[in-house]
């Protein structure tokens, strides 16, 4: 039962010290009870264990008393902190309201950064990330035939890719694309299936 | 021969005891535990500490309000006062707690008639 100085129960910058207040209160009627038992003419040892005795399990009683006040400690922060931060809300949003045009520039920029940041990632994921919907991705090749002229073939004829089909022996399947004149976009839209051509 | 008094029909009514008490004004549980002693004249043989979680439990609900003092004997003591819910309060417990006495009187008195 130790003595806390008074100045403690100003301190509540931490929070109260629910054990503290606790002792402090308990110890008061212990002590109180035992100077009227010694008042009423008792030897003072004699008046002690009675005041106690009286008082009953003081174990238990400040036990309950701190598990009483920790738990109201713990709902009061949780409340100030909802109160604190519907507060914020509010007024970050009665500020917001008063400037039209702080407000809108802000939005704008937020979702145009959102947007092409957006935009940036999936693009990237679809190009460098995110294997090819193939099975074993890993090892599909781009075939370039190299003919007259100089530089690589890009465009090979039908009976070229048709051909390579039929007689390679290095690929399980084979497929071609074209372009169509004006279009920079592949002719044949879709996933391209193994062994298909045109 | 002494009446039996069970220390089960005294817990129910610790919190209308303290709420009587402290309807005559502040008070520290101290001065609660000797105004029920002096005005049952001793017989409700009550726990004094079994005052205390029942003050902190009240004080909780809001039924009560507690500050710090000082005493005479310059001591910081918590003083304890009813707020305007523990007033209401009191009206209503004071009743239940009538009407249930009243009730329970009335089957004991039948008893004895047969």
């Amino acid at each position: 039962m130790a003595r806390t100085p008074m100045w403690r129960r100003h301190l509540r910058f931490w929070g109260s010290d629910v054990e503290a207040d606790v002792d402090a209160e308990l110890d008061f009627h212990v002590r109180e009870l035992t100077e009227q038992l010694v008042q009423e003419g008792r030897a003072p040892a004699e008046a002690r264990a009675e005041a106690e005795r009286r008082f009953g399990d003081y174990g238990r009683v400040r036990n309950a008393c701190v598990g009483i006040d920790r738990g109201w400690e713990r709902q009061r922060r949780w409340q100030r902190f909802l109160a604190d931060l519907w507060q914020d809300l509010r007024i970050g949003a009665r500020a917001l309201a008063k400037n039209p045009g702080f407000t809108t520039s802000a939005v704008v920029v937020l979702g145009l950064g959102l947007g092409a940041a957006t935009v940036m990632v999936s693009v990237i994921n679809a190009v460098f990330v995110r294997p090819l919907p193939f099975p074993e991705p890993d090892r599909i090749l781009n075939v370039v035939v190299y003919g007259d002229e100089p530089g690589p073939t890009i465009f090979h004829p039908q009976a070229v890719v048709a051909f390579a089909r039929d007689n390679s022996q290095a690929f399980s399947a084979l497929a071609g694309t074209r372009e169509t004149p004006g279009s920079t976009s592949p002719a044949t839209t879709g996933r391209p299936t193994p062994g298909a051509s045109w | 021969m002494k009446p039996d008094r069970n220390p089960d029909m005294l817990r129910g009514t610790v919190e209308l005891l303290i709420l009587t008490a402290l309807s005559r004004g502040r008070q520290h549980g101290f001065g609660i535990a000797r105004w029920l002693e002096a005005t049952s004249d001793d017989e409700l043989q009550l726990e004094e500490g079994s005052l205390y979680p029942a003050l902190h439990r009240m004080e909780r609900r809001g039924w009560l309000e507690a500050e710090w003092g000082i005493s005479e004997k310059k001591r910081q003591v918590k003083l304890y006062r009813l707020t305007a819910h523990g007033r209401a309060r009191l009206r209503s417990e004071t009743e239940g707690w009538t009407a249930f006495a009243a009730a329970v009187g009335k089957v004991l008195r039948a008893a004895e008639a047969v």
